[in-house]
C-alpha cells in the first residue's frame, strides 16, 4: 500500500513542481484525520485563488510558499471534507480533515420513492447531470450510452430526431416492446417504439433540466413497476430549487455535424461500363455509347450538407426562501440535418416548485411544456441518393427535374425531393404532476399525486409537382392530427421506523392510470399549384377527393403496490417488494398480474472482521430475486376479435364491407419475467476506488408472439403467450480517482456481457418471419441474420454442369447446397451472422489541471454482425442503379479471382446471402470535452459567480471493420426479429460544439 | 392513529375513477354485427374485396396465366427485378414463390369471408329472399375460389367453416374429387338462389347465369361434356345475353356488366386516390416512357406482362383482335427484343397507372359459346352445332356480322381433332390476358407443348402443371403434403 502511495506522491509533485512562483511566505505544517489522528498522506493544499500548491507527504507533513501571510490554504482529500485554514501570519499550520460522510449518504432515486445509496439492495446505476452537462444531446435517452453498464443504445439513424432503441439486460420480448419504460417525476410516460424514420418520443425532454437518471435492472428495483417493469425501468428526475439565495444560469452552445462516412459509388463512365456489360451479357444491345465520355452527377454531393450547425441556449433560474424551492428554465434547441432542409427545433420550459404550506404538510409540482418542430427527410431519398443512376443529370435542359430514370420508368427525383417534399411533424407535449405529502406522525406520511402526459402532434406530409409521383396527381397533401391524453393518479403511505437495531421502510399504495388516443387524418390531390402545399386542403381537386380518416385507442391500468424494506444493525438488508396490475388490454380470464421480489443485501463493511482486514472502505453483497412484465407493443385489444372495413365495387359504386382482421385471444396475458441477480459493491482507499459487479440471469416465459397461422384459416397470423427467452450476463463496472489534486485524472470503465437466447417457440423450432433475412430459432439467439452461404463464384461451365445451379453462368455466385440434393432452395439456408453484440460499454477519462477538464468517453459494441441491405443494391450488378465501387472488381472472363459476381441484367442476385453479412464491432471516441473555468475571483468583481467555456466533439474517431456508413444503425430501430438492419439509413453525424456555461 | 391509517387506506382505493373494462371505440366487434339486413350485406360484400387485390385479380391472376404461359413473358429489356415473376415466365418456380404464397393465402382468405357469410348469414332473422340471394352470392364465390384453386394445385384443404379461434388450424389436402363436388353442389345451390339480374346499383353480384355458365366450365374441365353443353346451351337458351358488334366494343368501359357480360370483376378510377378499388392493368401493362413517350399530360407505364412474339403471330390477316389485344412498337429502342405490349385494357380517364375503371372478365358470352362448341365437338364432332357457335365468335372478331356467313368462317368439314385445334387456337385469340390461358391449356393438357413451341429454353416439367403448396403454408400446417416433385 505505502508504495503505491508513494508513487502516486511522486507522480503528483512531478505535476507540481513548476508551479512556486512569486512565493513570498513558507508554510509548514502537519495534517491527519479527525478520525484516527492518523496522518494523511497526498492531502492537495493550495493557496485559494492561485496556482500555489502542494502535497503532504508520507508523514502527513507539507511546506508550502504563499503570497502573502493572510492567504487562504484550501486542504482537499478524496474521502475527506475540504477545509479552509486562513494563516493570519502563522508559519506552521496544522489542521485535522473530517470524513466525508456525504459520498456514503448519497441517495439514489427508487421507483416511488428515494434511498441511501448504501441501503440499495438492486441494481441500479446513476447518471447525475455533471455526467452530461453540455454534451450536445438530442434526446434523453443519448446519455445512457457507454456510461450505464447493462444498457445498449443504438442511434436508429442520424436524422434530427430520430428514434433510438434501448436494451437493458438484453431483448426479452419478439414481438411486444423491448424499450424500458421511462418515468419522468414519477410520471409513467409513453415512449413508443421509433424505426430509423419515426422520431423519438423522448425528443420532448430537455437534457439540460435532468438532475439524474437511475437506471433500474434487477427485479428488486423493477418490480414495483409490474406489467411494464420486465425491460427496466429508466426514472428520470429533474432539477428542483434548493433553498438559498436565487441564481441564474445561463448556458449555450453552437456547433457543426459532419458526416462520419460516404459511400463510394461509380462514376458515369463506371457506370455505363456497366450497364453495357450487363445488357451484352444477357444477349440485349449496347445501351451506351462507348465512345462517349458522360457527364457524372454526385447525388450524394448534391443532397449532403458539408457543415450542419446545432445549437443549444438554456436559461435557468433557481433558489428558495421561507419554505418555497422554485427552479424556472427555457430552453431553445436547434439541429439542422446533414440531408438539407431536414431540421429539428425544440422549445421547453419547466416549472418545478416546492412549497412547505404547514409544518408537516407539503405541496409541489413538476411541470414541462415542449414544443418540437421536426422537418424530416424522405426516407426514399436517402436511400435514392446512392441509387440513382449517376448519369442522370439533377435537372433537364429546361430547368425542370429530371424525372424518367434510363429505362423509361418515373422515379422521384432525390434532389427534388429535397427542396420540394415536406414532412413536417409539430408536436407540443406537456408532462407534469402535483403532489401533496402530509407527515401524519413522525415516520407516517401519506401522499397523493396527479399527473398528467398529453401530447398533441400534427404532420404534414406534402409531394410537390415537382417530383414524378407529385406530378402523377398534380401534388400529394396529406395532414395527420393525434393527441394522447394520460392521466395518472398515485396514492401511497409510507412508514419509517428505527427501533433499536431494527429499520422499516414500509411503503404501500393504489395507483391508476388511464390513456386515451385520438387522431385524425385527412388527405387531397391535384392542386392548381404547389403554393397552398398542406395548408388548404380544400383546394384539391374534388373528383380525386378521398374519404378522411379517424382513429381512437385507449388503455386502463389499476394497480396495487407495496415495499417493506428492513434492516437490522444496518448491515442486513431486505426488500420485498410487489404489485398487482390490473389491465385493460388483456382477456378477462387474465386481467390482473402479480409481480412480487425479494432481495437481500450484506453491508459485510460493517462487521469489524472486515473492518479489521483493512482493505475495504466499501463492502457490500446482495442478491435479489423476482417477477416482471411486459404488455407493450402489441397494441391495445389483442383479445378481441376486430372486425375491420373493405371496399368493393358494384356497378361504379364503391361499397363497404366488414371481415374479421383479427382472430382474438381470450387467454391472453403478460409476458413474464422472471429475474436472479447476485451483485457485489467493494470500496477501496477511501472510496477512492470503486467496484460494482453484477450477475443476473432472466427468463421470459408467455411470450407475446404473432405466430403464423395456416392461412387456410383466412387469417396469417394470431397473437398468442408462446415461447420464452432468455438472458444472462455479466456487469462490471470500476471508478476511480487515479490521481488527485492540482491535476486530477478521474476513469470510469464500464463493460457488459449479455447472451441471449430463444428457449422456446411453442412446440416449433423455428420461425422464419416473412418480413426480414432472420430466423427465430430455439438456442438461438434473438437477431440472427439467414441466408444462403456462398462458395465464392462459379469459374467454369463444367464446374456449373455437376452443380447445384445448373442455370447458373461463370461469374455467379455458387451457393452450398447443404442437402446435397442437387437444387439450391430454402432448405439450404444457414444461419449467416447474429445482431446481438458479446460485449459492450464506455471508458470515460476526466482530468483537470488549473481550471482546464479534459473528459473523453470512449464507447465500444464487440462481436455483433450488421446486415448490410443496402448491398443487395448497391451490389447488384444489374445495370440499373448505381453501385459501390467495389463492383469495378466483378467478375469477368479476364478478372476471375474476385468474390464480386459477374454483371447481368436479367439475374438478379438478390437472394439474402453471406456477403451482405458484416462485421459491426466498433471502438468509438463518443465524445471529447475540453473546458475551462476562469478563475472566480476575476469574475466575481462583475457579479458572475461561475464561468466556463468548452469545446466538444462528439463521435470524433469510429474504428471499425463495417464497410458501411456507420455501424451504429438500426433501420428497424427496436424491433427485436430485425435487429442490425442497415438500410438507406440518414447519414450519422460527429458534432463539434463550442460553448459556455454563467451564473450569477 | 390506527383509525386514520385505515380512513386513509379505504380513500384510496375508492378514488378509482377509470374502468379496466373498455369497449373499444371505433370498432366493431363480433358482439355488435349480424343484427340487421345491412350487416348482413356488409360481411356479403367484403366477400369480393380480396379478390380485387394485386395478389388475386389485379395483377397475379395475369402473371399465372399470360407470363406463365406462351402469351407474355419476362426479361429481354423489359424485366424488372421481380423474381417471382420471372421464375413464373422461366419455369423455374418452386415452393418459396411468394406469388404463389399470396395468391393461396388470399384465395382461402375470400373462403373463410364466404363461409362465414354462410354461417352466421343462414341464422339471421332477416328477409328471406335477400338472405337466400346472399348465401347464394357467398356459394358461387366460395365455388369461384376452390375451381381456381383445385386446376392450379390439385389436392387442396377443403375448409368449409369460418375460422373462431386460433387453436386447431391445420388441415390436411382433400381429394380432386371431393373439392369438385363442394364447387358443382355450391353452384347449383346458387343457380336456384341467385336472381337472372341486377338493377344497375348492384351490377358485378353474380347471377343465376353466372352459376350456371361457371358450370359448365367446371364440367368441361372434368370432360364432363353432356352436362358441359347441357349448361352452356341453358345459357344461350336464357337469351339475355348477346356479343356486341365488335370486339373492341367488349372492352369499352361503357359496356361493362351488359350486353356480353356474364360475371367481371368489378375495377373503378378514382382519380388516383384509391387504387384498391381500381384496376392497375391500363397502367402496368403500357409501355414505359423508354419505349413510348407518354402523350401530354399523361403518363407512362410500366410495359408489365409483355407479349410474346409468338402470341402477337397467331392472328390471322383482317383479324381485328390482334390490335386490340396486343400494341407493336415499332420504334422501340433496339435494347427490347419483342416490342409487344398489352392493348387490351384501355382507360382513357385514368390518371395514374393503377387507376384503371377496367373491369376483368370471368365469364362472357363468347365463352359461353365456345365451350358449348368444345362440348359438342367432344360429344358429336365438328358438328353444325358446334360450327354455328364457333363461327359467332370467329365473325364478329374479323369484324363481320355474327349472324350472316362470312368469309372469316372456319372451313367447312373439319374433322374433330381439327376442329378441336382452331378451337384452341380461337380460345387464344379471343381471350388474351383475360385470365383463361393457363386453365385452357391445362383442360388440354398442352402447357408443356405450348412453352416448347413459345421457347424452347424454358424447361416445363411435369411437375410443373400444378403450383407447389407453399412452403410457408406446410411450415406451420404439417398435415399438408407437397404436390409431387417439388
Amino acid at each position: 500500500m505505502k508504495i503505491l502511495k508513494r508513487c502516486w506522491i511522486v507522480l503528483m509533485l512531478l505535476f507540481l513542481g513548476g508551479i512556486e512562483v512569486l512565493a513570498q511566505v513558507r508554510v509548514t505544517g502537519r495534517v491527519i484525520s479527525a478520525e484516527d489522528n492518523e496522518p494523511l498522506v497526498g492531502v492537495t493544499i493550495q493557496e485559494k485563488n492561485t496556482m500555489n500548491g502542494t502535497i503532504t507527504d508520507v508523514e502527513g507533513n507539507y511546506s508550502m510558499s504563499v503570497t502573502s501571510d493572510d492567504a487562504v490554504l484550501v486542504f482537499s482529500y478524496i474521502g475527506f471534507q475540504s477545509d479552509e485554514v486562513m494563516i493570519s501570519g502563522r508559519t506552521q499550520v496544522n489542521t485535522s480533515l473530517q470524513v466525508d460522510m456525504s459520498e456514503l449518504a448519497e441517495v439514489v432515486v427508487v421507483g416511488y420513492g428515494i434511498q441511501d445509496k448504501k441501503d440499495v439492495t438492486g441494481a441500479i446505476s446513476s447518471i447525475k447531470t455533471e455526467d452530461i452537462q453540455n454534451l450536445p444531446l438530442r434526446s434523453v435517452d443519448q446519455a445512457l450510452q457507454g456510461r450505464s453498464a447493462g444498457v445498449f443504445f443504438v442511434q436508429s439513424s442520424g436524422m434530427p430526431g430520430a428514434g433510438a432503441s434501448v436494451r437493458i439486460r438484453g431483448g426479452n420480448s419478439i414481438n411486444g416492446s423491448n424499450e424500458p419504460l421511462y418515468v419522468v417525476d414519477g410520471v409513467p410516460i409513453s415512449s413508443g417504439q421509433g424505426d430509423a424514420n419515426s422520431l423519438n418520443p423522448l425528443n420532448t425532454i430537455n437534457p439540460n433540466d435532468i438532475e439524474s437518471i437511475e437506471v433500474l435492472k434487477d427485479a428488486s428495483a423493477t418490480s414495483i413497476y409490474g406489467s411494464r417493469g420486465g425491460n427496466g425501468v429508466v426514472l428520470i428526475t429533474t432539477k428542483r430549487g434548493k433553498s438559498g439565495e436565487g441564481r441564474v444560469s445561463f448556458n449555450a452552445y453552437y456547433g457543426f455535424q459532419k458526416e462520419t462516412n460516404r459511400y463510394d459509388l461509380l462514376n458515369a463512365k463506371q457506370f455505363e461500363e456497366l450497364a453495357n456489360e450487363a445488357s451484352l451479357a444477357d444477349g440485349g444491345p449496347l445501351l451506351y455509347d462507348p465512345s462517349l465520355n458522360p457527364v457524372s452527377t454526385d447525388w450524394q454531393d448534391a443532397m449532403i450538407t458539408d457543415l450542419a450547425p446545432m445549437s443549444n441556449y438554456n436559461i435557468s433560474a433557481t433558489g428558495g426562501t421561507n419554505g418555497t424551492n422554485y427552479l424556472m428554465s427555457f430552453d431553445y434547441f436547434n439541429q439542422e440535418g446533414i440531408i438539407k432542409t431536414s431540421d429539428l427545433d425544440r422549445y421547453s420550459f419547466r416549472l418545478n416548485l416546492d412549497k412547505d404550506i404547514k409544518q408537516n404538510l407539503k405541496i409541489g409540482n413538476s411541470l414541462t411544456a415542449s414544443y418540437v418542430k421536426t422537418n424530416r427527410a424522405n426516407s426514399g431519398s436517402i436511400f435514392s441518393m446512392l441509387t440513382t443512376a449517376p448519369n442522370l443529370p439533377i435537372k433537364q435542359p429546361d430547368g425542370s427535374y429530371t424525372e424518367y430514370n434510363n429505362q423509361g420508368v418515373g422515379f422521384n427525383n432525390p434532389i427534388a425531393l429535397l427542396d420540394g417534399y415536406q414532412n413536417l411533424n409539430k408536436t407540443f407535449r406537456t408532462i407534469g404532476n402535483v403532489y401533496a405529502a402530509w407527515e401524519i406522525v413522525e415516520g407516517l406520511t401519506a401522499r397523493t399525486s396527479w399527473g398528467l402526459d398529453a401530447s398533441f402532434n400534427k404532420n404534414d406530409t406534402y409531394i410537390p409537382q415537382t417530383v414524378f409521383s407529385g406530378a402523377q396527381v398534380g401534388g400529394d397533401a396529406s395532414v395527420f392530427s393525434g393527441q394522447t391524453f394520460t392521466w395518472l393518479n398515485e396514492n401511497t403511505i409510507n412508514y419509517k421506523k428505527s427501533v433499536g437495531q431494527h429499520s422499516f421502510d414500509i411503503l404501500g399504495g393504489f395507483t391508476q392510470q388511464s390513456s386515451r388516443y385520438e387522431a385524425i387524418g385527412a388527405s387531397a390531390q391535384g392542386f392548381l399549384n404547389d403554393v397552398t402545399g398542406t395548408y388548404d386542403l380544400g383546394l384539391g381537386n374534388p373528383d380525386a377527393a378521398q374519404l378522411p380518416s379517424s382513429q381512437v385507442a385507449n388503455w386502463v391500468i389499476h394497480s396495487y403496490i407495496a415495499r417493506v424494506n428492513y434492516g437490522f444493525k444496518d448491515r442486513y438488508l431486505l426488500t420485498l417488494t410487489g404489485r398487482a396490475d390490473g389491465s385493460s388490454r388483456f382477456g378477462a380470464n387474465n386481467r390482473f398480474g402479480y409481480f412480487p421480489s425479494a432481495a437481500l443485501a450484506w453491508r459485510a463493511i460493517e462487521e469489524s472482521f472486515i473492518q479489521d482486514l483493512n482493505v475495504f472502505t466499501d463492502l457490500k453483497v446482495r442478491a435479489s430475486y423476482g417477477i416482471t412484465g411486459n404488455q407493450d407493443g402489441i397494441g391495445n385489444y389483442p383479445s378481441l376479435d376486430l372486425w375491420d372495413g373493405t371496399k368493393y365495387v358494384f356497378g361504379d359504386r364503391i361499397v363497404t364491407g366488414i371481415t374479421p382482421s383479427q382472430v382474438g385471444n381470450r387467454n391472453l396475458k403478460w409476458e413474464r419475467t422472471t429475474q436472479a441477480d447476485v451483485g457485489l459493491e467493494m470500496g477501496f482507499f477511501r472510496n477512492r476506488l470503486t467496484f460494482v459487479a453484477d450477475a443476473y440471469y432472466k427468463e421470459t416465459n408467455d411470450l407475446l408472439l404473432r405466430v403464423t397461422i395456416p392461412t387456410t384459416s383466412g387469417f396469417s397470423s394470431g397473437m398468442k403467450n408462446i415461447g420464452a427467452v432468455e438472458n444472462k450476463g455479466l456487469e462490471l463496472s470500476a471508478n476511480g480517482v487515479i490521481f488527485d489534486g492540482g491535476f486530477k485524472w478521474t476513469s470510469g470503465l464500464n463493460i457488459t456481457f449479455n447472451h441471449n437466447k430463444i428457449t422456446s417457440l411453442g412446440g416449433e423450432d423455428e420461425i422464419i418471419p416473412a418480413s426480414s433475412p432472420t430466423v427465430l430459432r430455439v438456442n438461438e439467439s434473438l437477431g440472427t441474420f439467414y441466408g444462403y452461404v456462398s462458395d465464392g463464384l462459379f469459374q467454369t461451365t463444367e464446374e456449373i454442369a455437376v452443380s447445384a445451379q445448373p442455370s447458373a453462368r461463370p461469374g455467379d455466385v455458387k451457393f452450398v447446397d447443404y442437402d446435397e440434393n442437387g437444387v439450391i432452395n430454402e432448405n439450404d439456408r444457414r444461419i449467416i451472422g447474429n445482431a446481438q453484440p458479446q460485449f459492450f460499454g464506455g471508458f470515460n477519462n476526466t482530468f483537470s489541471y488549473k481550471g482546464f477538464d479534459l473528459s473523453v468517453l470512449l464507447q465500444y459494441v464487440y462481436g455483433n454482425d450488421l446486415y448490410n441491405l443496402n448491398l443487395r443494391t448497391l451490389e447488384n450488378l444489374t445495370g440499373l442503379q448505381n453501385q459501390r465501387t467495389t463492383v469495378l472488381d466483378r467478375w469477368s472472363p479476364e478478372n476471375t479471382d474476385t468474390n464480386v459476381p459477374r454483371a447481368t441484367a436479367t439475374k438478379p442476385t438478390n437472394v439474402s446471402y453471406d456477403r451482405y453479412v458484416e462485421d459491426g464491432s466498433y471502438l468509438r471516441v463518443k465524445n471529447v470535452q475540453l473546458a475551462y473555468t476562469i478563475p472566480s475571483d476575476a469574475l466575481s468583481k462583475i457579479g458572475i459567480e461561475v464561468m466556463r467555456v468548452y469545446v466538444n466533439a462528439q463521435n470524433l474517431f469510429t474504428f471499425t471493420n463495417y464497410t458501411g456508413l456507420d455501424p451504429e444503425v438500426s433501420r428497424y430501430g427496436s424491433d427485436n426479429i430485425s435487429q442490425g438492419f442497415d438500410s438507406g439509413a440518414y447519414p450519422n453525424t460527429k458534432v463539434f460544439t463550442a460553448g459556455f456555461n454563467l451564473s450569477f | 392513529m390506527k383509525k386514520i391509517f385505515y380512513t386513509i387506506i379505504t380513500a384510496i382505493t375508492l378514488v378509482a375513477c377509470s374502468d379496466l373494462d373498455i369497449k373499444p371505440d371505433g370498432i366493431n366487434t363480433a358482439e355488435n354485427l349480424f343484427e340487421t339486413e345491412q350487416d348482413a350485406e356488409a360481411a356479403v360484400n367484403a366477400m369480393y374485396a380480396s379478390m380485387q387485390t394485386h395478389d388475386v385479380y389485379n395483377q397475379f391472376m395475369e402473371v399465372v396465366q399470360s407470363q406463365g404461359t406462351d402469351d407474355a413473358e419476362w426479361g429481354y429489356g423489359r424485366n424488372t427485378s421481380n423474381v417471382n415473376k420471372l421464375q413464373m415466365d422461366k419455369f423455374q418456380f418452386d415452393a418459396s414463390s411468394d406469388l404463389i404464397y399470396r395468391f393461396w393465402e388470399n384465395h382461402y382468405k375470400n373462403i373463410n369471408r364466404t363461409n362465414i357469410v354462410l354461417d352466421r348469414v343462414s341464422e339471421m332473422s332477416i328477409d328471406n329472399e335477400i338472405k337466400s340471394r346472399f348465401l347464394g352470392e357467398a356459394h358461387f364465390l366460395r365455388a369461384m375460389m376452390y375451381f381456381n384453386m383445385v386446376r392450379l394445385f390439385g389436392k387442396v384443404p377443403l375448409v368449409t367453416e369460418p375460422t373462431t379461434a386460433l387453436e386447431g388450424l391445420e388441415v390436411s389436402r382433400t381429394s380432386v374429387d371431393s373439392v369438385y363436388q363442394l364447387i358443382i353442389n355450391d353452384l347449383i345451390v346458387s343457380e336456384s338462389s341467385l336472381p337472372a339480374q341486377y338493377s344497375p346499383e348492384d351490377y358485378g353480384r353474380p347471377t343465376s347465369g353466372a352459376a350456371t355458365a361457371l358450370l359448365a366450365k367446371v364440367y368441361l374441365t372434368n370432360r364432363e361434356y353432356g352436362k358441359a353443353k347441357e349448361a352452356a346451351s341453358a345459357v344461350m337458351d336464357l337469351g339475355l345475353y348477346e356479343l356486341w358488334p365488335s370486339y373492341d366494343q367488349v372492352f369499352d368501359i361503357a359496356n361493362e356488366n351488359v350486353g356480353e357480360s356474364i360475371f367481371e370483376i368489378q375495377f373503378v378510377g378514382t382519380g388516383g386516390t384509391d387504387a384498391s378499388v381500381s384496376s392497375s392493368y391500363q397502367g402496368f401493362f403500357k409501355p414505359p416512357a423508354s419505349v413510348q413517350a407518354p402523350e401530354e399530360g399523361g403518363f407512362a407505364g410500366f410495359g408489365d406482362n409483355p407479349v410474346t412474339e409468338n402470341h402477337y403471330n397467331i392472328y390471322a390477316e383482317g383479324d381485328e383482335r390482334r390490335d386490340v389485344n396486343v400494341l407493336y412498337v415499332p420504334g422501340a429502342p433496339s435494347s427490347v427484343q419483342f416490342p409487344y405490349y398489352v392493348n387490351k385494357y384501355q382507360d382513357p380517364q385514368a390518371t395514374t397507372v393503377a387507376d384503371g375503371g377496367n373491369n376483368y372478365y370471368i365469364l362472357r358470352y363468347a365463352d359461353v359459346l365456345l365451350m358449348y362448341a368444345e362440348a359438342e365437338n367432344e360429344l358429336n364432332g365438328a358438328s353444325v352445332e358446334a360450327y354455328s357457335a364457333f363461327n359467332q365468335v370467329r365473325r364478329r372478331g374479323f369484324g363481320y356480322p355474327i349472324e350472316v356467313a362470312s368469309p372469316a368462317d372456319l372451313t367447312a368439314g373439319l374433322s374433330k381433332e381439327q376442329f378441336r385445334d382452331s378451337l384452341m387456337v380461337e380460345r387464344r385469340r379471343e381471350f388474351a390476358f383475360e385470365g383463361q390461358r393457363r386453365f385452357d391449356l391445362l383442360r388440354w393438357g398442352k402447357l408443356k407443348e405450348a412453352m416448347a413451341v413459345q421457347d424452347p429454353s424454358i424447361m416445363v416439367l411435369d411437375k410443373h402443371v400444378l403450383f407447389p403448396i407453399p412452403e410457408q403454408e406446410r411450415l406451420v400446417n404439417e398435415l399438408l403434403d407437397q404436390n409431387d416433385d417439388y
